[in-house]
């Protein structure tokens, strides 16, 4: 049987329908959103603006002060979802864990849920009057540290995390556990030989073995930090205030409340550049990590 | 858009079996003037709604006068509808008969994309006569009519529990700012919840609370020179006005978690008895009606803001009007034209307005009777209060103006509540929003 040559022709009759479909979702509406980005809506028409939502972009306090939050959700989402969940793996990892299906199913059902579903759940924990979280705290005699989770300006960007971290935590065990799978077991063995403890096995060990994992997973945790939108959205409306506004809510509302798609769009194709060069940074610099660190274990 | 079938030929089916075939000429002949127009209907009120009932009766009415025509609805919830009205408008695809928010009429009639409907007022009795003035202003730019009311709202009620207040010392509501003030003291001494407020999506503060308050603060003149551009939100008396909501906030008269609930929730703290007050518009009688118990029901008494301390405006105004209008799409033209005027006259008519009031709602216009029909005391009691001129309607805040007004206040109310901004701050804001759309 003769094995399939394929033509140029062919090729790209075979790649057509994906770049079709790519570029009707992703390629048409960038640049439609660069285009809209130098106009603005006055009397549901666009008018050239030229470069002016860009300079109001710059100048736009509360642009900056959502985009913080966003910053501020990244920021811990990576620290409390990507450091716990290496830890979690590693333990699950080993045999001799007590029920490891059951943890693995309870720790990864969650990922699956919808965000919405998700956000409804912990408005009634984080309620403030009968919500579980303060109704516990009452039960333990820790009244004072019961808050106001949702309304509390200070406060209210680490509930919005906290349920962030929650749901999303079992997508980087998983990501981890399968990470550890390709790890050569005999150095894990050696380890326990020689008698070193979980903490260092962890990271003197499955670590250096696992930076592309890591790696990985904090780009993961980076972009999906960047991008959240669900559950500022149902928990709070993204207030009070700006206090649990995030940039895609603010560049939503902009839009479709304000009617101001000019700068709507502009602030949307910001922050994909924005969030792109700072995966891409980020990717760089693991990468130099990654080629020294495995360079001076070559040595 | 419209779809004509009347090219339903023998032709068309070509291939057919000429039972089917013999069966369609039949048709084609019957129907050639019959379900001929297609009018596509878009609102925001499902069938299980009190609106979406009036709608459903209004359709009944319309379809025995036009049953050649079809109308297909398309519903959308809420904020989806604002949203997608928006992005319709701005596409050139809007439905034929819709609803459209005060807000959208003005930028919508100016790119063109609404049915001139002058013509149709000067000829139809129903909006010649019946509808007021001010209710038919809202529909009005430039001196030209595009829109018609679809109901009138009262958006500022106080609705309070009589008990509540006698318990706290008060045989009636207080008729002062300060009055109010102490009332709220006395409220909180008995660990009530003075207000039940549920501003999560921001709008109640920033209408059934803020509308009237600010009347009560900068007065009707002032308003009406903001509109002109003659006036600024950063004059004192809207300050001031801005002060004096926060100044409810900071002696207390909300729930801690007011910026986390939905109105719903706020009118359930009142229900449960939890709170004294709640303040919604004349749409939240009839859940009252169905929520709370025959002893509450009984206390339930309505009130609205006191005068306020040096305030210009009028102590008998209340926000209120229509806020959703119907209109069609300038495309229209012809029978189809003609049809999408007959369905708003429909929504508007007399069917329509007997089906509010039977749901427990206001109609837009005065009806030949309400024979038969068994309105709520309190909705009653609120219409003539309204009709008779004790209550004065004045324009629901923000929906003159542009919406990034709207938003901007919205979202500033909650920081005012919290201390992250100062009245003047925000006023300088909503000046600078308001400026931007000018």
């Amino acid at each position: 049987m003769q094995a399939f040559q394929p033509t140029r022709r062919s090729l790209w009759a075979l790649l057509a329908p994906s770049v079709l479909v790519y570029g009707f979702i992703v390629v048409v509406p960038v640049v439609v959103g660069i285009w809209f980005s130098f106009h603005e809506m006055r009397n549901f028409q666009m008018e050239w603006a030229g470069v002016a939502n860009y300079a109001r972009m710059a100048g736009d306090g509360d642009l900056w002060f959502v985009l913080g939050n966003n910053v501020t959700i990244t920021g811990l989402a990576i620290f409390f979802q990507v450091m716990p969940a290496f830890f979690i793996a590693v333990l699950m990892n080993r045999k001799d864990i007590w029920a490891e299906k059951f943890v693995r199913t309870a720790v990864f059902l969650p990922v699956v849920i919808s965000p919405v579903v998700t956000s409804f759940v912990w408005i009634l924990v984080f309620n403030l009057d009968s919500g579980l979280l303060n109704s516990t705290l009452a039960v333990l005699g820790l009244e004072a540290w019961q808050q106001r989770w949702l309304d509390d300006p200070e406060i209210v960007i680490y509930s919005l995390t906290a349920v962030l971290v929650w749901q999303y935590i079992g997508l980087f065990v998983v990501i981890f556990l399968a990470g550890l799978s390709a790890i050569n077991p005999e150095t894990l063995e050696a380890a326990d030989v020689d008698g070193a403890s979980f903490f260092q096995t962890a990271v003197l060990v499955v670590l250096p073995q696992m930076s592309r994992t890591v790696a990985v997973a904090m780009v993961l945790a980076l972009s999906g930090g960047l991008k959240i939108f669900e559950h500022p959205l149902v928990m709070t409306g993204g207030g009070p205030g700006l206090a649990s506004t995030v940039v895609a809510q603010f560049a939503y509302d902009v839009s479709f409340r304000r009617a101001q798609f000019g700068y709507g769009a502009t602030i949307a194709i910001t922050i994909t550049v924005l969030s792109l060069v700072t995966v891409l940074a980020c990717l760089w610099i693991i990468n130099r990590l990654t080629v020294r660190s495995s360079g001076e274990t070559d040595a | 858009m419209l779809d004509r079938i009347s090219d339903l030929t023998p032709k068309a089916l070509g291939g057919a079996k000429t039972l089917a075939a013999g069966l369609a000429i039949s048709l084609a002949a019957t129907t050639a003037s019959a379900q001929d127009i297609t009018l596509r209907f878009g609102h925001l009120w499902d069938d299980a709604s009190p609106d979406g009932k009036v709608i459903a009766a209004a359709l009944d009415a319309f379809a025995a006068e036009f049953p050649d025509v079809e109308v297909v609805e398309e519903v959308l919830s809420h904020d989806e509808y604002l949203a997608q009205f928006k992005v319709s408008a701005a596409s050139g695809a809007l439905v034929d008969v819709f609803a459209v928010n005060r807000t959208d009429i003005p930028s919508a009639a100016r790119a063109g994309l609404l049915r001139d409907l002058d013509g149709a007022m000067e000829t139809n009795a129903q909006w010649g006569e019946a509808l007021t003035d001010t209710l038919v202003a809202e529909g009005v730019v430039d001196g030209e009519t595009y829109a018609i009311p679809a109901f009138q709202i009262v958006t500022h009620v106080i609705f309070y529990n009589s008990a509540m207040l006698e318990a706290a010392g008060y045989e009636s509501f207080p008729d002062t700012w300060e009055g109010l003030l102490s009332l709220i003291d006395a409220l909180n001494e008995k660990d009530v919840t003075p207000i039940a407020l549920g501003n999560k999506a921001a709008w109640v503060a920033a209408d059934p609370l803020f509308s009237t308050l600010a009347n009560r603060a900068t007065g009707s003149d002032w308003y009406d020179r903001l509109l002109a551009n003659e006036a600024k939100f950063t004059d004192p008396e809207f300050v001031a006005s801005l002060a004096l909501f926060e100044q409810l906030s900071d002696v207390g008269a909300f729930n801690a978690d007011a910026n986390s609930l939905d109105n719903d929730q706020q009118k359930a703290l009142f229900l449960n008895e939890e709170a004294a007050m709640f303040i919604e518009g004349n749409w939240a009688i009839q859940p009252i009606i169905d929520g709370a118990s025959p002893e509450l029901l009984d206390n339930v008494g309505m009130a609205i803001w006191p005068s306020v301390p040096g305030g210009a405006g009028a102590p008998n105004a209340v926000s209120g009007g229509s806020g959703w209008l119907w209109a069609a799409n300038a495309d229209l033209d012809g029978e189809a034209a003609a049809a999408a005027e007959g369905l708003i006259a429909a929504l508007t008519g007399e069917v329509a307005g007997r089906a509010r009031l039977e749901n427990g709602l206001m109609p837009s216009s005065s009806l030949q009777s309400t024979d038969g029909i068994e309105v709520p005391a309190m909705l009653a009691e609120l219409s003539n209060q309204v009709g008779s001129g004790e209550l004065t309607l004045v324009p629901i805040f923000v929906l003159p103006l542009p919406g990034g007004v709207f938003d901007v206040l919205g979202k500033g109310l909650q920081d005012l509540m919290t201390d992250s901004v100062t009245p003047e701050a925000l006023a300088e804001k909503l000046q600078e929003e308001y400026e931007r759309a000018l």
